[in-house]
């Protein structure tokens, strides 16, 4: 199934103290995204109950769900980024020896990070563009451009994990296995 | 070339960089760019991709996704998976295999607030298998039984796979997740029946112990109404119509919060936790359905889902052949495959050509049978070897049980999903009756 054993990643990611900076970031990124929708489960169930008992809805907390949707997918990406949380199969390569398969994982995440790089670049041009037009949302008017920030700064961020990551992979790789190395 | 040749090209390219050990959500996205540049042009991709993240993700239907995956997150680290096995545990632990039929049971509660399989599994084998290893059970039957608990996470509703097929395919989100509630049944019972027979065959697996009295037993009951009133106020709120699923979510991840602190021990700190885990799961759903939104996009400009649902609606194939070849795919697939990737690539190739037969039911009972089919098969995927992802849980938590074993632990429980399965198809109105007393 398409989740993964809670926690259990976590350690990885820690393990690699050159790049605790960037670990903070991503967790602050995806601590934020969580905030977020924990406030929004809060302002819809407060909304639920100001229904039930005859206040009516919070005004837009269906637009409100909405929009952290949106800020919660692009702040919680480089979290998964860092910590390896992407699904692959590896069943059919784990004939290579461990430094082979360090430095597969590293080039893939290399691509990953071009990847991003492309998704960011697109959006920081759509954030332009949208920004121009000045859409709002219908009931919140809320400014439609401003969700595309936490979108930008997401893949951008994700990027920045994937080809540091990444390189350090295809770098380690050769040396030998560095998760032995730093634990 | 050919649209029709480059979309089948892409399917292929894209198996061997899944194979190869490439990312599925970067393999889907990169294949489908290249699709989407020689079908459409590199100027319309690049105007797709200006948008498509922020259009995707600004979803009402999706934020359900992160909500019922925080829930769950908060009663994993709520404790509320001990006193869900031991209130099972309390009244059918004592018989022959009672205790694997108790971890079954707990694995079907806790799956009824949390939609994750793994999350599931192991939770309920962290309190279980001790408890079975102190009574003497054996690795095989322990392991077996958590790992095939565990799918029922994703089978009872809520159910992450049903909300993204749900998605694909344009079907109303309670209505599947109503439609999932007797097939679920079955696979309780059937869990339950294949744990009677293997404790029948081999009794030293699974001994008998003491009951315990029944004071105690109404006592450990009473000790989880708070958690079944979560369920009776999220699923029933959601069934009744009072409130959307999204709602509903919220809602459960509120009273779960209230119940784990209040009763579980649970902290300021597990929350915290619980938010950084839901992360790291939805980051890595939503990064899939991005990467499979650009790889449909692509296969649709290619017109192939669409020749092929024609294909075969006017091939004379008999509609079950066809439903029994898409099962058979799905189940080989599922050896190796994780199950959301699965369904992201395949339903909407499927999901058309399964509409144009005609089973002799109306479009939406196909769509709902159809949906549970496919939730069934590739749930079944979780504990088929060699990649079954429940069976690497329980292992990396039972360190003294070898694989090996676990993997002959399934069997049984392969058997009665099988059977299931068959059921399941011969018998469509299994997946729909509910759906129409309930919706009329």
């Amino acid at each position: 199934m398409a989740e993964h054993t809670p926690s259990s990643l976590d350690g990885r990611g820690a393990s690699r103290p050159r790049f605790v900076w960037l670990y903070r970031l991503c967790l602050v990124c995806a601590g934020a995204g969580g905030l977020a929708a924990f406030a929004a489960a809060l302002m819809v169930t407060l909304s639920v109950l100001m229904r039930i008992f005859g206040f009516g809805g919070i005004r837009g907390d269906f637009e409100a769900v909405e929009l952290v949707c949106a800020a919660c997918a692009s702040l919680f990406l480089p979290y998964c980024q860092f910590t390896r949380g992407h699904v692959m199969v590896d069943l059919f390569t784990n004939w290579l020896p461990a430094a082979g398969q360090r430095r597969l994982d590293g080039f893939w995440t290399v691509l990953f990070g071009l990847g991003w790089s492309i998704v960011c670049w697109r959006l920081a041009h759509g954030l332009e563009t949208i920004h121009g037009y000045g859409d709002r949302t219908m009931l919140l008017g809320f400014p439609v451009w401003l969700i595309y920030v936490p979108a930008v700064a997401g893949t951008g961020l994700s990027a920045l994990v994937a080809f540091i990551t990444g390189i350090d992979d295809l770098v380690n790789g050769r040396a030998g296995d560095p998760v032995t190395e730093g634990a | 070339m050919e649209p029709m040749a480059i979309a089948l090209g892409m399917i292929v390219i894209l198996l061997a960089l899944i194979f190869l050990r490439m990312p599925i959500a970067l393999a889907m996205g990169s294949v489908g760019a290249a699709g989407y540049i020689l079908l459409g042009g590199s100027s319309s991709l690049i105007f797709y991709l200006d948008t498509a993240w922020v259009d995707k993700f600004m979803s009402y239907e999706l934020a359900i996704v992160p909500l019922f995956i925080l829930m769950g997150h908060i009663a994993t680290r709520s404790g509320i998976s001990a006193k869900l096995f031991g209130a099972s545990n309390a009244w059918i632990g004592h018989f022959r295999g009672g205790l694997a039929m108790a971890a079954v049971a707990g694995c079907a509660m806790f799956g009824s607030i949390s939609g994750s399989s793994l999350a599931t599994a192991s939770t309920m084998a962290r309190v279980a298998l001790p408890e079975m290893r102190k009574h003497g059970y054996s690795g095989a039957l322990s392991a077996g039984s958590l790992a095939a608990g565990g799918t029922l996470g994703i089978l009872i509703p809520p159910s992450v796979v049903l909300i993204i097929y749900a998605l694909l395919t344009e079907q109303n989100i309670v209505k599947l997740f109503l439609a999932a509630t007797i097939p679920a049944t079955i696979a309780v019972i059937g869990f339950f029946i294949a744990i009677a027979v293997f404790v029948r065959l081999f009794p030293e697996q699974g001994p008998n112990h003491a009951p315990i009295p029944y004071r105690e037993r109404f006592r450990a009951v009473l000790g989880i109404w708070h958690i079944v009133g979560i369920f009776v106020v999220v699923l029933g709120g959601i069934y009744g119509g009072f409130f959307t699923p999204a709602e509903g979510a919220s809602v459960g991840v509120v009273l779960t919060l209230l119940v784990g602190a209040l009763s579980g021990g649970l902290t300021f700190r597990d929350l915290i936790g619980s938010l950084i885990d839901t992360a790291a799961a939805s980051a890595m759903i939503f990064a899939i359905v991005f990467g499979a939104d650009i790889f449909n996009v692509a296969l649709a400009l290619s017109r192939m889902p669409t020749d092929i649902a024609a294909w075969f609606g006017q091939s004379g194939l008999p509609p079950m052949t066809v439903m029994l070849a898409i099962v058979v795919f799905y189940l080989i697939m599922g050896c190796v495959m994780d199950s959301l990737s699965m369904i992201l690539l395949t339903v909407p190739v499927f999901f058309p050509t399964v509409m144009a037969l005609d089973f002799g039911l109306t479009p939406e009972h196909t769509a709902l049978w159809f949906g549970i089919i496919t939730l069934v098969v590739v749930e079944m995927g979780m504990i088929t070897p060699p990649v079954g992802m429940n069976l690497f849980v329980i292992s990396s938590m039972a360190k003294h049980i070898p694989l090996k074993t676990i993997f002959g632990g399934t069997i049984p429980f392969i058997l009665s999903e099988l059977l299931r399965i068959i059921l399941l198809i011969a018998f469509p109105a299994l997946s729909f009756w509910l759906v129409d007393l309930v919706t009329g």
